[in-house]
């Protein structure tokens, strides 16, 4: 039907959402993200309190911006890997058609911030991504090119100075500053709400250790594909008996 | 018989005595600073012989012979310094010893200094020769036992300017110079090093005529300091009088630094040692931000604003805070001690010499590192630019992340109010 299920195979009673592959790049982006953070305000903030103990120490400095420079590397070729894999694979494909924005994701978000207030008895079903998920997804694609592009410059500073004014530097540095804070605090308020302060999921969501959703879950956070792969599954055994009875006779 | 013998032994005697007269008046006449000496250490060579003054203190009147055998004036005899004594005993109370009687040089220099305006207004503290030469163990300055040997001098200065009474006495403005000496580059050099042709107190301050900082003719009055400093650099005194620093100086423009501005006085450290306020880490932030980040000093002499806190926001700035000692500071670009203003062709910051400035950092610099601010304010069409994009970006954050607050916030409250419901009613 027109509800999309990216889930292929159903064990028992979990559904594997996410495939091993994509567990590697989403804790790759984790820890270079939340390295490139650290080491980035470090840079910034060198009077907080929590870069003071290290400010003016010279090879902790150098340090710093090595491994600032390593994770922006690892963070560019994730980027390329990801774009590759989306484009290039069957699952990737589905995932790109999965992300889409609509019209529902508008509806969805009304609802459910009714919802929230009392305004509204129901909540708003999803597919298999939640208007929360895609509106993350996209935002950090966004702000992937930014923070890439203006990394890049700063890191080629010589390269870029050799095609622009010393200000277009300045006003990349800028960019690259305030673009971190929106993205730290966006990682923060919003991944980190539907991922671990929610009630629901609270101390931590495991499904991208594991890769798998349990049926409640799967029931409560994403009922439409739940309903689809239902429909699927009773259609898939009707089949079968059909054929089973085809064959009999 | 008897009465001859008894004659001829008494003309014996009567010779003999005659001889050790005329051997005694001999010596006594003849060979005095040998034997006046031993004259007069027979009281004077006693180490419990005193006196006692007026004020009715016990004052030793000791002089230990073999000191003075070694001192410079050995050869000169007690009655070389202390010419009013003829007979002894000598009267009790002697001549002051008046050292200009060949020491006249030193002694009209001395005259001029604070000390002897001191002792005029009746100073009873204020040193004379003696106080800083010693009295019969004077060395030669060369001598490292002298009092006045660069290895010791800044000891006996301290004598009365490290001495908190005398410094509170006579309101010297700094209190204990010495202890900020001994940690100084110079003081390093001399005491520890031993090397005795870098500063000690003289080398500034002079010897004899020692005179106020307030006082033009001093070698510390601010006008001099370079040219006192300049003794023995003279390299860095040709630079820096090409520099704006100087020029204004020149004028009378007390704010413009002299070379103890920025390196301090007693306390100069070298530039390569991390607590020297000109280190490559601290310049910034110790150094140029006292005059160039002042508002009454920018703002009485025009001079640009917002340059230390628009390279302190610089990655320049933010490095040099992290540690960095590959990051220009200051003087990589404005130069030490030729700095000069942008539209002096000398100035390493004309735009025509940018190019070579910035490429001493940055291989290959192109004309663009010369367009547009360095220091980015916003008087200048990139720094409002910059200053849009700022604000921009500000608020985007404060809407976005306020959004996404209130979104999930009505979310958890939500559940939060869910979950508690359903733990009453279990």
């Amino acid at each position: 039907m027109s509800t999309l299920t990216m889930i292929e195979k159903k064990e028992s009673t979990a559904y594997v959402r996410w495939s091993r592959n994509e567990r590697v790049q989403h804790w790759s982006l984790a820890i270079s993200f939340i390295l490139l953070v650290i080491t980035g305000f470090a840079l910034k903030y060198p009077d907080s309190w929590w870069v003071r103990p290290v400010s003016g120490v010279e090879w902790l400095f150098d340090l710093r911006g090595l491994v600032h420079r390593i994770c922006g590397a690892v963070f560019l070729g994730l980027g390329v890997y990801h774009t590759l894999y989306m484009l290039g694979t069957h699952r990737g494909r589905m995932m790109i058609s999965a992300f889409r924005p609509g019209m529902k994701d508008l509806r969805d978000a009304r609802q459910n911030i009714a919802y929230n207030l009392g305004m509204s008895k129901h909540p708003p079903q999803f597919g298999h991504f939640s208007y929360m998920e895609k509106a993350e997804y996209l935002a950090l694609i966004w702000g992937a090119a930014i923070m890439g592009i203006t990394g890049l410059m700063l890191w080629f500073e010589n390269t870029t100075l050799r095609f622009f004014s010393k200000w277009v530097i300045d006003l990349v540095t800028v960019i690259h500053l305030y673009e971190a804070w929106l993205a730290t605090l966006a990682i923060v308020v919003w991944h980190f709400y539907y991922v671990i302060i929610n009630p629901d999921i609270y101390p931590i969501n495991t499904s991208m250790i594991t890769g798998k959703l349990t049926e409640k879950e799967m029931r409560d956070e994403y009922f439409l594909e739940w309903e689809a792969l239902q429909k699927r599954d009773s259609e898939e055994q009707a089949a079968e008996k059909i054929e089973r009875e085809t064959k009999k006779m | 018989m008897q009465t001859n013998r008894n004659r001829s032994r008494f003309k014996q005697g009567v010779f003999l005595s005659r001889v050790f007269i005329t051997v005694c008046v001999v010596l006594l006449f003849h060979l005095p600073s040998l034997f006046a000496q031993d004259a007069c250490s027979e009281c004077h060579g006693q180490s419990d012989f005193t006196t006692v003054d007026t004020a009715g203190n016990e004052i030793s009147l000791f002089v230990d012979a073999q000191l003075f055998s070694q001192s410079i004036h050995a050869d000169l005899g007690c009655e070389g310094c202390h010419a009013d004594v003829t007979e002894i005993p000598h009267a009790e109370t002697l001549a002051k010893v008046d050292c200009g009687m060949c020491h006249d040089d030193a002694v009209t220099e001395y005259q001029k200094s604070i000390h002897y305006h001191a002792i005029k207004e009746g100073s009873p503290d204020a040193p004379t020769c003696a106080d800083c030469h010693g009295k019969h163990d004077i060395m030669p300055v060369a001598n490292p036992e002298s009092r006045v040997h660069p290895l010791k001098v800044a000891a006996t200065c301290a004598r009365c300017h490290s001495d908190p009474k005398i410094v509170q006495k006579y309101d010297i403005p700094i209190a204990d110079a010495l202890s900020a000496y001994q940690k100084s580059v110079h003081g390093v050099a001399v005491l520890s090093e031993k090397n005795f042709d870098a500063a000690n107190c003289n080398s500034c301050h002079g010897s004899h005529d020692i005179r106020t900082l307030d006082d033009p003719a001093a070698p510390i009055f601010w006008k001099n300091v370079p040219e006192t400093c300049g003794q023995c650099h003279g390299d860095i005194y040709e630079q820096y009088t090409t520099s704006v620093h100087w020029s204004a100086a020149q004028k009378g423009i007390r704010n413009a630094p002299v070379c103890t501005d920025c390196h301090g006085e007693h306390e100069v450290k070298s530039p390569q040692d991390p607590s020297s306020p000109v280190h490559p880490l601290r310049v910034a932030a110790a150094t140029c931000e006292r005059c160039h980040a002042s508002e009454l000093i920018t703002g009485r002499y025009g001079i640009a604003d917002e340059r230390i806190a628009t390279f302190q926001d610089s990655y320049h700035g933010l490095a040099i805070q992290g540690g960095s000692l590959a990051a220009a500071n200051c003087a990589s670009c404005h130069g030490i001690h030729n700095i000069l203003p942008s539209s002096d062709p000398r100035s390493m910051i004309n735009p025509a010499n940018l190019r070579k400035t910035c490429g001493s950092c940055h291989p290959g610099a192109t004309v663009n590192f010369a367009k547009g601010p360095v220091h980015l304010t916003t008087s200048t069409t990139p720094g409002r630019v910059v200053q849009y994009v700022q604000k921009f970006y500000f608020w985007l954050i404060v809407i976005t992340i306020g959004a996404m607050i209130v979104h999930n916030g009505a979310d958890f409250v939500r559940r939060a109010r869910k979950h508690i419901r359903e733990r009453e009613e279990e």
